[in-house]
């Protein structure tokens, strides 16, 4: 096991903190197993769900759909409409066989499927409640399908938008003075060093988020890069792993493995300084930040101003994309709700 | 002999196969292909960019005029406008979608205009087309900056002078799908003739 190595690599980084490396080690590493663990379990559910499957691939027959882009709500909705479902998954096929692989493997080591159930349907239910996806939309062709299902639900609109506006002041009151005056001091191979340091920390979250997906090639080159960036890369301020050998990063997440299994978004949510996020992808933050390494030192003051730091870090790469999409938006809001549906809807099925 | 006269039409094949690719390449240099349609496109603005002649601040405004001289034949307006509006389209009169077809392009061209000018020494790649239906087509492209590589995907349609932009994906988010679900809010509630006077203004801003 090459996790202990993680902790070791990340704690020293900060001499002067308090740490409990010892028990936090093993605190992690139970805790990063039994989260995988727990993750897996709805997918057995999910593949002891035939019809609704029946449903998608049958409609699949119709080739001609060029869009081929991920409907996440699909998979086990059986009142979405047949247009709706054409635009649904491709590789469908291939996820149910991955599905019934993963059960088998399971099966094997004797975990059952109890349970899961339960947080399959807490996914769930939200969705119910989400906008209808019936427009008659008739200009157009191939876009105006992923466009329905760029569409979430957003019933908690008023928290949403006063997060907006919130964030919105933290941004221009806060980060970017931050990172404007940061970048004025460390040059650019630095802050490329330092940030090189906080995705190598990530590597669990990537190589859990390949694994749920059972991309296996994928999450094994994670381990690689992690190893090689750990002690070549001089405890990963250096991407050597790409530079040197060709392996990029795979970027998953948990939120993206948990829209892989065909789980939607559910409605859409606005966070106070990490911005917006799903119902979806805010189990699947509290997941990443689970196998966060950082998310483990004490004092919790410590912790959250290493994460500071990294977001300080990595804003400076990214002053004036906020702005732009400001300006050119009519509203705001709504581009940047729809934007990240897009963009996450993009990192699903890649 | 029999090898000699293989030779002779060795060459002949040969000196017929160079001519006809002198012939073709200026054929396919003349934009045929979306991809080299949107290169062509790309690499005309890029030279813009670079050209030490039109650097500094007082030749900003010859730059940007060059520039969307350039966007003027790359992209088609009526067929993004018509997309980004979808089925409110037919919701607008003759006269209002001219409006609001002039309008947008304002609002896109200065929204965008800066950011297109902050580029400077990134690489453009020009990677493959993917044919979307019988008339569209995706070009995808890539920017590469020292950290990251950003994914920036050009759709096209055939067009009677040509390949012309109609959507352009970055990082997977469509500018016409966001623009759409924009308008279709505002649409909600308020009139054509409202959302015309809504773009008046933001055009007139910048």
């Amino acid at each position: 096991m090459t996790m202990p190595d993680l902790a070791t690599e990340a704690f020293p980084a900060q001499p002067d903190s308090d740490l409990q490396v010892t028990g936090g080690v093993m605190k992690y590493l139970a805790k990063m197993l039994s989260f995988i663990m727990l993750l897996a379990v709805p997918l057995c559910v999910a593949a002891e769900d035939p019809p609704d499957a029946a449903v998608t691939l049958s409609s699949h027959a119709d080739g001609e759909h060029v869009s081929g882009i991920t409907d996440s709500s699909t998979v086990s909705l059986p009142a979405v409409p047949l247009e709706e479902s054409l635009n649904s998954d491709i590789d469908i096929n291939d996820e149910l066989l991955l599905l019934s692989l993963l059960e088998e493997a399971m099966q094997e080591h004797g975990i059952t499927s109890d349970g899961g159930g339960v947080l399959l349907a807490q996914a769930e239910t939200p969705r119910a409640g989400s906008v209808p996806e019936d427009d008659d939309v008739s200009e157009g062709d191939g876009d105006n399908g992923d466009f329905e299902n760029n569409r979430i639900a957003d019933p908690l609109y008023y928290w949403n938008l006063s997060m907006y506006h919130f964030n919105d002041k933290f941004y221009f009151w806060l980060l970017k003075p931050a990172a404007q005056g940061y970048k004025a001091i460390a040059p650019e191979p630095v802050r490329i060093a330092v940030s090189n340091f906080f995705q190598n920390l990530a590597s669990p979250v990537r190589f859990a988020g390949n694994l749920l997906q059972l991309k296996l090639k994928n999450a094994g080159e994670e381990l690689l890069r992690f190893v090689t960036n750990s002690t070549q890369g001089l405890a990963g301020f250096m991407d050597v792993a790409k530079s040197h050998y060709g392996i990029a990063a795979h970027d998953e997440d948990i939120g993206q493995a948990l829209g892989s299994y065909g789980i939607g978004h559910g409605i859409y949510l606005v966070w106070p300084f990490l911005g917006p996020s799903s119902l979806r992808d805010t189990v699947g933050l509290v997941g990443d930040m689970l196998l966060q390494p950082v998310t483990y030192i004490n004092p919790m003051e410590t912790s959250i101003g290493i994460r500071v730091y990294d977001r300080v870090n990595e804003t400076t790469f990214h002053i004036g994309d906020y702005e732009a999409m400001k300006k050119a938006a009519i509203d705001p809001y709504v581009s940047l709700r729809n934007g990240y549906v897009q963009h996450r809807k993009k990192q699903v099925k890649e | 002999m029999p090898s000699r006269s293989l030779e002779d039409r060795m060459k002949r094949l040969l000196s017929a196969a160079l001519a006809a690719m002198v012939m073709v390449v200026p054929l396919t240099a003349y934009a045929s292909t979306p991809l080299a349609t949107v290169q062509m496109h790309v690499n005309s603005v890029l030279e813009i960019l670079r050209d030490p002649s039109l650097k500094g601040e007082a030749k900003k405004k010859l730059r940007q005029d060059r520039i969307r001289n350039i966007s003027e034949k790359m992209f088609d307006f009526t067929e993004l406008s018509r997309r980004t509006l979808a089925q409110n389209w037919k919701e607008f009169s003759d006269s209002q979608k001219k409006d609001f077809i002039e309008l947008y392009k304002t609002v896109l061209e200065s929204a965008y205009i800066d950011k297109i000018m902050a580029y400077t020494d990134e690489k453009v790649v020009f990677q493959k087309e993917t044919a979307l239906t019988d008339k569209t087509s995706e070009v995808q492209t890539a920017v590469m900056t020292r950290k990251a590589e950003i994914p920036i995907n050009y759709r096209v349609i055939r067009t009677d002078d040509g390949w012309r932009v109609y959507d352009v994906v970055v990082e997977g988010v469509s500018l016409v799908n966001n623009y759409r679900s924009q308008f279709r809010e505002i649409l909600m509630n308020k009139t054509p003739d409202d959302l015309l006077e809504i773009l008046r203004k933001k055009a007139g801003k910048s």
